[in-house]
């Protein structure tokens, strides 16, 4: 095995595979380290990719040139977008995958992939050269050097799984956990702590009354996650929503004096967002149901995810109380459902391009950074990836605010808020959410990516064609107008009232009841040939109609991004005495010099920081020393 | 430090002190530091400004009641409401995959009501905050010998003008400070309207004329016991034609006798008062009040700054816009941003919005205390 290389990544997860792929991408040489590697791209936890929130930040990775959303639709079961009954900054993709299809694929992505080695050794300390990282040491001894390093440990690091009372040491079912880089790392004064994370049991198909169970299909017109993908073709089956019930809960409530949670075995914080269903029957008493979704792990699986149903409850139990859900009467688990616990890196340790602030080169992602989600570890690998690789090439970083991207709302909560519990995204952290839309992530990002080498030609033409159609459509949209003759009858059809005069096509679509979609399908004859090729490509339509229909919404979130990039405009530089403001209260002057802002903006976000501080900070930054110990003039 | 009493003492020990290498506070200097430090928020340093400058008790008890957090409590519980809301509204967007809740959108739009007019509430209250903290000009307008410098006399309880029966006798105007019911006022006592060839005296009437359109309250005065003739009207008229001036049509000398018993000439109330006796003093007053205040209690929270009011404005629209895009049925999404937008307005008023317009606001008003 040949030993020196640019970026060495650890960790064949989410955001270990995508961070390799980007490194090496962007013409570094790059290995993947991993304890096992036909374990790449597992799916630890639910076989599913994307949902609310979720989804988006797969369609950004893919802007950036990613694999995740390139996988799922070459291994997806199942399309849906969700919340299509609500407006567009939430319409949120989401697939169901195949679970033993996922880590193949990824595996053979990363095969094809140049510049790339992947390897199974066991990294068990770090070593460092005038502070910054030097090389990696395995279990064998050996030493890979490297420019840049990224962790991606995911829950294995001293990884314990529980089952009732009964604990093991294991990264995941089965898996042994990895020891040597926690201690290491604190050995060079990262500071750790511990999370905890749930997983439902695994139930046979054929045990399953699917009879009482309420079927849920995919979308009719599925949607492909990745521009890549020039078709999905793949054959869709269906998932099963079932519930809980009083009984259910009955049952779960004797196993109480065996949990791993309440006799306060585990120590680690779980995620509030994603519950075990123990904590859900004790938290919300008052709901005598809770919603269970049987999710198929595969065309061909024998197996069923329990989503909704995550435990670490006593396998007995588990057992008892699952036969008292609807439809799984007879059930017969697999797997039982388990809790783990993990070390991780309390985030305000990283920058905002993922790199540790004490250990140049080093660079984390992932669980590792105390996140939950396939996607929020996708997210992170890549920018990891991206960014480790730029350490070596240029010295440069790349960042995405707030109002770029969800990835940017992600990092940054990361940074200035050090949650002390598992991080999951959702649409409401994000500012300025209707400009961060899943349809729009290719506008938001691929130039950017293309600009760092990530994006390939075919990609990059895909999206200049988008652009140029859509600056088509809504110049006719603007300059053509309907005439009352030719437009009523289909206004009344909706619902809508009729012209007096002839109206430009983009104000008639400004009308709650008219969609772009309905003139589209409907008067085809109104409309130039050229125009409907534009819109029929991709997702152009959508995204006029929505531009449309929402632009003061739009151009109200413009302004407020206007505001909020006032404040990240102000920097603060990086050696900034925050204990030389003698009036800052002691708990502001820790945080602030812990997560040392780049911004005013960005230390307004940390957890903490009142508009006091802000102020003063402000103040501070402004005069060069506080205001009012100056001498009067 | 103690010393002897005495200015010559004190500004001694000072001047010592000052030697030896102390400095004067700066104006506004302690409000400042105060603030930095987070004791207080941008609503209560405004406070302290308004503390300062307050004339009247009212006025002090207003604006005291506003630095011990009266208002910032207000808007802060304000903003909560607005939190709760929103986060109702986010549950159902973040959490729609799980149907964990689908909220009705008349509690939403219920909820939003309570806080508009909670907001329009405070947003009333802007004149009278701020005819407390400025205070108001009040002219004593009428035709000759009808009781005007008596009626000033009368207010200020001791003889400030001259009075006798010649008319045309005040040819200057006069200004007093004076306090009705907690506004801080300045009475303006002018010249008898009339033509006349004096010129001194016409200059006075000019005066008065312009005095008239320029004051935030007209006292009328008319002579109770003759009733008004053509003069009283010609000046009514003059001064319903000026403007929506308020105006308070007084009708003296009810101790000679009353021929002007109805409530209201050209739309403006009447009140009988003796200049001479004092009676109906009380009454007019609360009459001045009422015109100028009606409604109004001095006592709960209220706005005076213009940056008060357009941030309630601004938060006002935005829960409008958040209100109707619920009722149309637009996904909540949008109703999300107008909420947002308006808790952020609301954060204004006490600085827990930290922009540039808001500390550069501070900073352009903090020299206070002068």
């Amino acid at each position: 095995m040949d030993l020196e290389y640019d970026v060495a990544v650890v960790g064949g997860g989410h955001a270990g595979y995508e961070a390799a792929h980007a490194s090496a991408r962007m013409g570094c040489k790059t290995i993947l380290l991993t304890m096992d590697v036909t374990r790449i791209g597992t799916l630890s936890c639910n076989p599913a990719i994307g949902g609310t929130a979720k989804g988006h930040l797969v369609k950004e990775i893919d802007a950036l040139g990613g694999l995740m959303g390139y996988i799922t639709d070459n291994v997806g079961i199942q399309f849906r977008l969700l919340n299509r009954s609500r407006g567009p900054a939430v319409w949120s993709p989401r697939a169901q995958v195949e679970r033993s299809g996922y880590p193949l694929f990824t595996q053979l992505l990363l095969q094809s992939t140049q510049n790339l080695s992947v390897a199974e050794a066991n990294v068990v300390d770090v070593r460092l050269q005038s502070g910054g990282i030097r090389g990696l040491v395995l279990e064998s001894g050996d030493e890979i050097r490297c420019a840049a390093a990224v962790l991606t440990c995911g829950t294995f690091l001293n990884g314990v799984i529980h089952v009732g009372l009964h604990s093991e040491k294991a990264g995941r079912f089965g898996e042994k956990p990895a020891s040597g880089i926690t201690e290491a790392l604190v050995a060079l004064g990262l500071e750790s702590g511990r999370l905890k994370t749930g997983t439902p049991p695994r139930i046979r198909r054929d045990t399953i009354d699917f009879s009482k169970c309420l079927r849920q299909d995919g979308d009719e017109k599925p949607e492909p996650f990745s521009a890549r993908t020039r078709r999905l073709e793949r054959r869709q089956v269906p998932c099963h929503l079932t519930h809980t019930s009083p009984e259910t809960h009955e049952i779960l409530k004797t196993g109480f004096d065996r949990s791993p949670m309440y006799t306060g075995r585990i120590k680690g914080t779980g995620p509030r967002y994603c519950p075990s269903i123990e904590d859900k029957i004790s938290r919300f008493s008052d709901k005598d149901h809770h919603q269970i979704f049987l999710e198929p792990e595969g065309y061909d699986s024998i197996e069923y995810y329990v989503n909704g149903f995550s435990t670490s409850l006593p396998e007995d139990v588990q057992k008892q109380a699952i036969r008292t859900i609807p439809g799984l009467e007879n059930v017969e688990i697999l797997r039982p459902g388990y809790a783990v616990e993990y070390d991780f890196f309390p985030p305000y340790q990283i920058k905002l391009n993922m790199e540790s602030k004490s250990i140049p080169g080093l660079f984390l992602a992932g669980q590792i950074n105390g996140t939950s989600g396939y996607e929020e570890a996708g997210a992170q690998g890549l920018m990891a990836g991206i960014n480790a690789a730029l350490s070596v090439k240029t010295g440069g970083s790349f960042v995405l605010r707030r109002n770029e991207a969800y990835i940017g709302v992600l990092i940054d909560d990361l940074v200035n808020k050090s949650t002390l519990e598992p991080y999951r995204i959702f649409t409401s952290l994000a500012e300025y959410r209707l400009l961060l839309r899943y349809d729009n992530a290719d506008l938001r990002l691929t130039e950017r990516a293309r600009a760092l080498g990530l994006v390939s030609d075919e990609q990059f033409a895909l999206l200049m064609r988008k652009v140029e159609s859509m600056n088509t459509v809504r110049r006719w949209l603007a300059t053509h107008h309907a005439r009352p003759a030719e437009i009523n009858d289909f206004l009344r059809r909706h619902g809508s009232s009729d012209l007096a005069e002839p109206e430009a096509f983009e104000k008639l679509i400004k009308r709650p009841e008219v969609s772009l979609e309905h003139v589209r399908l409907d008067l085809p004859n109104l409309l130039d040939e050229g125009i409907i090729e534009c819109l029929d490509f991709g997702d152009v339509q959508r995204e006029v109609n929505t531009t449309i229909k929402y632009e003061g919404y739009i151009q109200r979130q413009l302004e407020q991004v206007a505001r909020f990039e006032r404040l990240e405009a102000k920097h603060i530089p990086p050696a900034f005495p925050y204990g030389q403001i003698k009036s800052l209260s002691k708990e502001a002057r820790e945080k602030l010099a812990r997560v040392r802002p780049e911004s005013v903006g960005q230390a307004s976000r940390i957890s903490g920081i009142t508009p006091a501080d802000i102020s003063l900070l402000l103040v501070y930054l402004e005069k060069g020393e506080v205001a009012y110990s100056q001498e009067p003039a | 430090m103690s010393c002897h009493g005495g200015p010559l003492v004190t500004r001694h020990v000072l001047q010592c002190v000052l030697q030896a290498g102390a400095r004067m506070a700066q104006p506004g200097e302690f409000t400042r530091i105060a603030f930095l430090n987070g004791r207080m928020d941008l609503s209560q340093v405004e406070a302290v400004a308004d503390l300062i400058h307050a004339k009247t008790d009212a006025a002090r008890r207003a604006s005291s009641a506003q630095l011990m957090g009266r208002l910032a409590d207000d808007v802060q519980a304000l903003r909560i409401q607005l939190i709760d809301v929103c986060s109702l509204v986010e549950i159902e967007l973040d959490f729609a995959e799980e149907n964990l809740i689908n909220i009705e959108r008349a509690r939403v739009c219920a909820s939003l009501d309570k806080v508009s007019e909670e907001i329009e509430r405070l947003l009333s209250t802007y004149n009278a905050g701020r005819i407390l903290r400025d205070g108001v000009r009040v002219a004593i307008i009428g035709k000759p010998n009808v009781g005007k410098s008596s009626l000033l006399n009368a207010l200020l309880k001791r003889e400030r003008a001259i009075v006798s029966e010649i008319p045309g006798t005040t040819r200057d105007y006069i200004e007093e400070m004076l306090d009705i019911r907690g506004i801080p006022v300045v009475i303006l006592d002018t010249a008898g309207l009339r033509h006349t060839h004096d010129h001194v005296e016409n200059v006075g009437v000019g005066y008065a004329r312009r005095l008239s359109e320029d004051c935030d309250l007209v006292l009328a005065v008319v002579d109770a016991s003759t009733g008004l003739d053509n003069e009283d009207f010609e000046t009514l008229r003059m001064l319903s034609a000026s403007g929506t001036r308020p105006c308070v049509v007084v009708a003296n000398k009810i101790d000679v006798g009353s021929k002007l018993d109805c409530p209201d000439v050209a739309g403006y109330p009447v009140v009988q008062v003796s200049a001479r006796t004092g009676a109906g003093l009380e009454e007019m007053k609360d009459t001045v009040f009422e015109t100028l205040c009606g409604g109004v209690s001095f006592e709960a929270p209220m706005i005076s700054t213009l940056r008060h009011k357009l941030s309630l404005q601004q938060s006002m629209d935005s829960i409008r816009r958040a209100r109707n895009s619920v009722v149309d049925g637009m996904s909540l999404e949008f109703a999300a941003i107008d909420i947002r937008e308006a808790s952020r307005a609301l954060g204004e008023i006490v600085g827990e919005v930290t922009s540039d317009e808001v500390l550069d606001s501070i900073f352009a008003n903090f020299c206070i205390g002068k």
